[in-house]
């Protein structure tokens, strides 16, 4: 059996139209390359074309030859105030559906930004809480060459951790970075390296360096990145020293 | 057109529009010039074409959706498609009429099948069953001359010489809308008996139907 059979066998359905819509649809698109298939449905319908008129004729109810008249030679008008007032409809519609995407993407922003700002909120009240809880408080003013901010350094006696903040300076110059050290009897420490991107505080906590009795305050500078590995000698510009 | 449209209502008290005494009412040269007529924009012609084939349109199209409304909704459709694209329909003798009856049948169905009523007219099916006679003869109009229903006693009598199962396929398949797979479930029979079934029903009617060819439109 060839492909072209199954056409054949179904020739007689396809023009009777019982055939299942894919196959009808597979059948009207054979139909637009095979001349032979088109010619001989072509046939089986005209062979068929009075079968409808084997069922009686349906008495016609009162004024419906008018109503097809009338239907067929002056199909209903549209009035430009009908079509004016479906315009109005049409506008007022879009301008309001456009109004609630608009709303709905105002609230949707303001939204995520009010989330934002809670998180914030709530970061800084855990860093606040620890900082008034904290036994040791260290806060010095930044000053330098166009670095100005504020860095933050205390002990969490529930972590047993250092938490550095710093905040309101600018990020780093391209090819720089900050640089925390631990300033201890034997020297300077380095710690690691802060971001900042001056409009949010940076939060670190690390643990500390090493005896606490060794341990005397910290320092925070901006020099060259990738400088290498810290050593007991800061590189770059010393921007903040704490004491205790 | 008139104004009053009267003439468009001109019909016999049962409403089943009269014939033309004495003559095939879609004898091939009036087919011909009703066609030439319609081509030429006459809204006259147009009223002749619809007060005759209107009866045999809504029988179809009424068997197909069980629904006199949307029946007339197709009939509408069909000659408006008429009227719009007359240059398009075929001018072969008896082109004109049977293009009609396929048009509506074929808008019938895609509207059944497009607003899958089938479960409806299945269940409406079930409901009424197959246990009369598929194509019970219908009495015949006072008017010898009805348009039209010589070609239908010629069809009916055709139909009503298939076997009993042969009829009911029929019946379902091309009065009903109903695909092959569809009659299969119906009935309780393989698709392959319903393709049989049907293949030999429409090969007897296409020995008695396919010579009309000839004399009618």
């Amino acid at each position: 059996m060839t492909a072209h059979d199954w056409y054949l066998d179904n020739r007689m359905a396809f023009a009777a139209r019982t055939l299942e819509p894919d196959d009808e649809s597979v059948f009207a698109n054979h139909l637009t390359r095979c001349e032979e298939c088109r010619s001989a449905v072509a046939e089986l319908e005209r062979d068929l074309a009075w079968l409808p008129m084997g069922l009686a004729p349906v008495p016609l109810r009162p004024g419906l030859i008018h109503a097809l008249m009338e239907g067929v030679l002056r199909p209903r008008r549209i009035h430009w105030w009908n079509w004016a007032a479906g315009l109005a409809t049409a506008a007022s519609v879009s301008l309001a559906l456009g109004v609630w995407i608009a709303a709905r993407r105002e609230i949707g922003g303001l939204k995520s930004a009010l989330e934002a700002r809670q998180g914030w909120l709530s970061a800084t009240k855990d860093s606040l809480s620890a900082i008034m809880g904290a036994e040791r408080v260290l806060q010095e003013t930044v000053r330098g060459p166009g670095y100005e901010g504020g860095f933050l350094l205390f002990y969490d006696q529930d972590t047993q951790r250092w938490n550095v903040v710093v905040h309101d300076l600018p990020p780093a110059r391209a090819g720089e970075a900050y640089q925390l050290w631990f300033a201890t009897g034997r020297g300077l420490v380095p710690g690691p390296e802060l971001r900042a991107n001056g409009q949010r505080p940076t939060f670190l906590s690390l643990p500390a360096p090493g005896p606490w009795s060794d341990f005397v305050g910290a320092v925070l500078t901006v020099g060259p990145a990738g400088a290498g590995a810290p050593s007991d000698r800061p590189h770059g510009v010393e921007l903040a020293r704490l004491k205790f | 057109m008139p104004a009053d449209g009267s003439d468009f209502n001109r019909r016999p008290a049962h409403g089943v529009p009269a014939g033309r005494a004495g003559t095939p009412a879609l004898a091939a040269t009036r087919a011909l010039s009703l066609h030439a007529r319609l081509v030429a924009r006459d809204e006259r012609a147009l009223a002749e074409l619809i007060e005759t084939i209107t009866p045999w349109l809504l029988g179809i199209t009424q068997a197909l959706l069980s629904d006199a409304a949307e029946a007339e909704d197709v009939v509408q459709e069909t000659f408006t498609t008429v009227w719009n694209r007359i240059g398009q329909v075929p001018t072969e003798s008896r082109g004109l009429l049977a293009w009609i009856l396929r048009a509506a049948r074929n808008r019938a169905i895609d509207r059944l099948r497009s607003r899958k009523r089938r479960v409806m007219k299945s269940a409406r099916l079930a409901v009424h069953g197959m246990d009369g006679e598929p194509f019970a003869a219908a009495e015949e109009p006072d008017e010898a001359g009805t348009a039209g229903w010589h070609v239908h006693r010629t069809v009916h009598a055709a139909l009503e010489a298939l076997p009993r199962e042969q009829q009911v396929v029929v019946w379902l398949a091309y009065f009903s809308g109903l695909t092959q797979s569809q009659i299969g479930a119906r009935l309780g029979i393989p698709i392959g008996t319903v393709k049989t079934r049907l293949r030999l029903a429409f090969d007897k009617l296409r020995l008695v139907l396919g010579p009309m060819k000839d004399w009618i439109l």
